[in-house]
This record gives C-alpha cells, structure tokens and sequence, in this order.
C-alpha cells in the first residue's frame, strides 16, 4: 500500500526480530507464551506420559540414569511440541515405543503379548494427543467432540490389535508359528493392493501446484465491480 | 481439491511391518503385538471410509455494509454425512481483522455452524475470501482439501464528511437545483431591483417598492439551476500508512462530494483513473448515489500486472460538466487525463491531497526532485486553466471547498 515512507517513528519494540527476546520484558512475554502452549490438557497428559515412562525406563540405571534418559526424553518431546512438525513426532513417538521396551525389559521378566498390545497402545495414545496439540496451531479453536472421537479411534484401534493379537496367540499356541507367515502374506498382499489403488492419487496430488499448504495465503478471487462500466 | 494419505499411514505401515517382520525374525508374538494398534489404526480407518467428504455453504454476515471500526459476524455452514475430523479455515481480507480465531477443528456429523467476529478497519467492499477445509478420518489416516471461494463482499465505508458548500455553477443545465445561476428569472435569489420596463410582465411589479418610490418597480431573482460534476479519482498510488492514506482521502472526499451534488439535484459521474479507466456515467438520484460509493469502495490500486491499458477519454461525458479531480499529481496518466479534459473545455478543479513526510533515511536531494517534480506537474496544470487547491493535514473537506468556492468566484466574470 504504501510507497512513500511516512512521518512515523518506528516502534522501538517492532526493533527486535520475532522470538528472539532482547529485552527483559520481552524475555518474560516469550516464556508466557510458551508456558500457555504448554498448558493444553494434551500437552500436559503426554509430558506426564513421557516423563514417567522415561523414569520407568531409566530404572535399570540408577538414579543417574534416570535423570538422564528423563531430561534426554523431555527434550525431544518439547522439541517436538515446539516445532510441530510430523517427522518429529513420529521420532519422539519411536522413542517413546524404546521407553516402553526398555521399562517391559527391566521391569517384566516375561511380558504377555496383550501386555505388549497395551504398549503400543500407550504409543499410539501419546502421538493422537501430540497430533490434537499440533492441530491447536494457527490460533485453532478445538471442539471437545475431537476429543471423544480420538478417544473412540485409539480405543478402537487398540482393541482391534488386542482382538488380533488374541486371535493369533489362540491359533498359535501349539504349533510352530507357521500362522505368522499367512498374516504377513495376507497382510502385504492387502496392503500392496491398496498401494496400487492409492498411487495414482497420492502422485496426482504430489503434482498439484495448488496444493494447500497449512498457513498459505491463497490470493483472493477478483470482486465482481458491479455498476462500473469498463471502458 | 486434492485427497492424499498422511504422514500417518505411511508410519502405521511401516510400523506395522516391522512388528511382523521381528515376530518373524524372533518366532514370537510379542513384537507384533507391540505394533496391533497401529495396525488396528488401518484397519479401523479402512473400515470407516477413507477421504470423507464435507462441504461449506455460502456466508452470511449480519450485516453488508459497516463504517471503519465497527465489528461484524461471518457465519458459515459446513456439512458432512459421516463423522470426519474437519480442520475449517476461513481466509480474511487485511481490511478485516478477526477478533476471535479463523479457525476451527471439530468432529463434523451432520451440519455445524462457525462464526468469525472480525473488526473492519479500513474501508473497501471485501469480504471473507476462501473456506478452506482439511477432512481427514477419524484417525487421520487420510485427507482431503478442498478450497471453497466465498461471496459476501462487505462494504466498509469511510467515516462520512457532511458537506454544506457546493462546488460552484459554471455551466448550468435547465433543471432546477440548488445553484444560483448567473441569469435573471423566477428564482428564490433576489439579483437586483429595477424600474420597471416596458415589455416587463406586469406581475413582476412589486406592490410594497412601488408604494415606497411612487414609481412601478421590479425585482429580479437568479433562478436555481442544476448542473453535472464528474468526479475524477485517482487511484494509481496510495501514499501514507494505516488510515492517513492518499486514496483513503480520495475516497471519502469523492463520496461526501457525490452525496452533495446529488442531493442538490446535480448529475455526479466517476471516473476512476488509475493503470487504466472505469468511468459510471452522469445520473441523478439516490439510487445513482449508491453506484457512486459502491464504485469508490472497489477503488483500489491495480498492479501494474493486472491492467495497464493506459488512458482513453470516456466517449459519453456531458460537454457541461466540471471535473473535480482528487489526486495528489504524481500519476504521468491522470496528468494526461487532466490535460486532455481541459482541452475538451471542461472546468477542472483538483483537490490535491497532503503527502505523507518521507522517512528519514531518504536523502535531501531525493525530496528536493520529488517536490521540484511535484511543483512543476502542478505549475503546469495550471498554466492550461486547472484549479489547484492543495488539501493539507487537518483540514476539513468543507474548508478545502470554501476555498475553491472563494478561488472561482474571484477568477469568474459576472454574466
């Protein structure tokens, strides 16, 4: 909009580049805003998460060990929280996946496979609530219905894998695991025939210039200038 | 629209397979078992329905048209027929802040409904521009994105300047209004008092003089005529930040001129110069007021990319009319129009808007030739006969036209 420069002094505060505080007061805003992010109920349930199993896993080490893999796993959840991007939390959620093996190895001599389910389980709750957490960006209002559906999603998928795990341990019991081979087969036969279904999509959108990309201004259409003649 | 599997099934299968894949290596059930749920995740989203689909209706506001600083309510419909995680987004012009978040992700079954209430403060004819919504499953295995264009232009209007003085009659039209014309005849205006003439009509003797001076004597009126204003904008640059802009200027001296005209039975017309020119011919009425500020609202300054189609004369411009013309002088094409208006033997009067002070980075003698350039663009016009009045800070637009009124009167000859 404007060309000229105008008569108005900047703003000693619009100085400081965005994130970087350089006053003390600016230091203090920082660390609010962060501290209101890391207020969500989401957020807090999967630090709480991450932080007991981390001490869970660290057992084994003594308390020098714990604090370690504690303060090693909290950074990476935060960094997760923070940066809101996909690829790390699908790292921060492999971590949390050795937490649950290293606390099942130290803890359990012997783990039942449904316990096993319930690790994955544990898992999978704590990368949906990051998931919830990642979508507040954007100054995002969240409806308490998308609790309750993922509630639902992860109970579901949860039992499936329980139900499964169940299935195959009753068919399996006796023999010589042989039935793994069928489930694999059946699964990656299921599986590359989706892939096929799912390839000309996935490369059709990875084309797509329009494609939204989350935060993007998409340039607004013309206004119809209705009661001028154009010459 | 584009649908695509996320981030998440690749990790679930992935996951997944390498469940099966230890459980195989290690003959044992347990890392499979490790990874059911993120298999359960496929197969529960499988077993939903992938790519749900879920569509925005068309906004309403409460209302179309606001003044700068007021708040509005944009509400919007999406709907859905199965459950599906929706991420609605809803993109604003810069004219219209939100107060509340733009944003919303809810799980969407039937119909929701969501509002933005948002502050206009800057005035134009916009409105919010996209709906964008990102459906995904209920496990976010897969996504679709559909854009939605939204039509509800709202119309916000400058603060409105109440006028009193009119630009004043330099060729008059046969229809009654509120100039006083030069001529003599049946007006309200007295112009003079006369002996009586032979060939007078003899109701024109007034009975009160006539007893006072023992003589027949007559009272001659100007009669109230109208005439035709064409408004001339120049919307090729808007100099100034926030409100305290050029064209904002521009916009709201041109509406509180057209609503006076108007309203004083005059006939306003428009022409938008700017990369190139919109011109809304000379009419009459209320209604006509309307397209008159419905077209200085979409004034805007155009890229160079958009158009640049360069100047051409409107060809149904009435021969009477006197432009008013509000620019700061610095577009090379609303010089030519200027000129070439002049030339045609219209009145031209130029309200010339204050200029923002340059920053102080730029240099002594950069705004020395700016202001040089700027002087002899002005000299220029007025040595072809345009009325340059500059418009400074502060100054109200009735006071601006005072002094035009007081410019012409003394620059035109008694008929």
């Amino acid at each position: 909009m404007s060309q000229l420069p105008s008569n108005v002094e900047p703003n000693e505060n619009e100085l400081s580049t965005p994130g970087k505080p350089s006053r003390f007061s600016d230091f203090v805003n920082w660390w609010r805003l962060r501290a209101v992010r890391l207020a969500d109920p989401e957020t807090i349930v999967s630090t709480i998460v991450v932080a007991v199993l981390g001490l869970l896993a660290g057992i084994g080490g003594g308390i020098v060990g714990m604090l370690i893999v504690l303060v090693v796993v909290l950074a990476i959840h935060m960094v997760t929280v923070e940066s809101g991007h996909y690829l790390m939390l699908w790292l921060a959620t492999s971590m949390l996946l050795l937490l649950i093996l290293l606390a099942f190895a130290t803890i359990f001599p012997t783990v039942p496979a449904v316990l096993w389910a319930v690790g994955g389980a544990i898992a999978l709750a704590y990368n949906e609530l990051v998931r919830i957490n990642f979508a507040r960006r954007r100054q995002a209002i969240i409806d308490q219905s998308v609790f309750s559906s993922s509630t639902i999603g992860v109970g579901a998928a949860t039992l499936i894998g329980m139900i499964a795990t169940g299935v195959a341990q009753v068919l399996g019991s006796g023999s010589d695991r042989n039935w793994l081979w069928i489930v694999l087969a059946f699964f990656v036969v299921s599986l590359i025939g989706l892939a096929i279904a799912i390839v000309p999509v996935r490369n059709a959108t990875a084309k797509d210039k329009e494609r939204f990309q989350p935060g993007e201004r998409i340039p607004p259409q013309p206004l119809a200038k209705e009661s001028i003649a154009d010459l | 629209m584009s649908r695509h599997l996320t981030h998440r099934f690749w990790f679930c299968f992935c996951f997944g397979w390498l469940g099966l894949a230890f459980s195989l290596a290690a003959k044992s059930l347990g890392p499979a078992a490790f990874m059911s749920p993120f298999i359960g995740v496929l197969a529960f989203s499988l077993a939903e329905g992938w790519w749900p689909k879920a569509a925005a209706s068309s906004p309403k506001t409460n209302t179309p048209r606001a003044v700068e600083g007021d708040s509005l309510e944009i509400t919007l419909e999406i709907s859905s027929s199965q459950p599906t995680w929706t991420d609605l987004e809803v993109q604003l012009p810069a004219n219209l802040v939100p107060t509340t978040p733009t944003r919303v992700v809810t799980l969407l079954e039937g119909t929701k409904t969501f509002s933005v209430k948002v502050d206009a403060i800057r005035w134009g004819a916009d409105g919010p521009e996209w709906a964008i919504l990102t459906n995904r499953d209920r496990l976010g295995v897969s996504e679709r994105v559909s854009r939605y264009p939204l039509h509800a232009p709202i119309r916000v209007h400058p603060p409105a300047e109440r006028l009193n003085s009119l630009v004043p009659l330099y060729r008059e039209r046969p229809v009654t209004g509120e100039h006083r014309s030069r001529r003599k005849g049946p007006g309200s205006e007295l112009a003079e008092v006369r002996p009586y003439r032979y060939g007078d009509p003899v109701r024109m003797v007034h009975p009160r003089l006539t007893a006072r001076r023992g003589a027949p004597m007559v009272v001659e009126r100007h009669p109230d005529r109208s005439s035709d204003i064409v408004l001339l904008v120049d919307s090729s640059q808007d100099l100034g930040v926030d409100l305290d802009t050029t064209l904002r200027w521009t916009v709201t001296a041109a509406m509180a001129l057209g609503e006076r005209h108007l309203r004083a039975q005059d006939r306003v017309g428009l022409i938008d110069v700017g990369r190139g020119v919109r011109w809304l011919p000379a009419k009459l009425g209320r209604r006509h007021l309307h397209s008159v500020v419905d077209a200085l609202l979409t004034t805007e300054v155009l890229s160079r990319r958009q158009t640049e189609r360069g100047y051409r004369a409107p060809t149904n411009m009435p021969k009477s009319a006197t432009i008013v013309a509000i620019s700061p002088l610095l577009s090379e094409m609303t010089l030519a129009a200027l000129v070439d208006l002049r030339s045609r033997g219209h009145e031209i009067i130029v309200l010339k808007p204050a200029m923002p002070e340059p920053e102080a980075y730029v240099s002594l003698l950069a705004r020395r030739v700016f202001r040089v350039g700027n002087e002899l663009n002005q000299r220029w016009l007025q040595e072809r006969g345009v009325l340059v009045i500059p418009w400074s800070t502060g100054d109200s637009l009735e006071h601006v036209m005072r002094r035009v009124v007081r410019n012409l009167g003394r620059s035109r000859q008694p008929v």
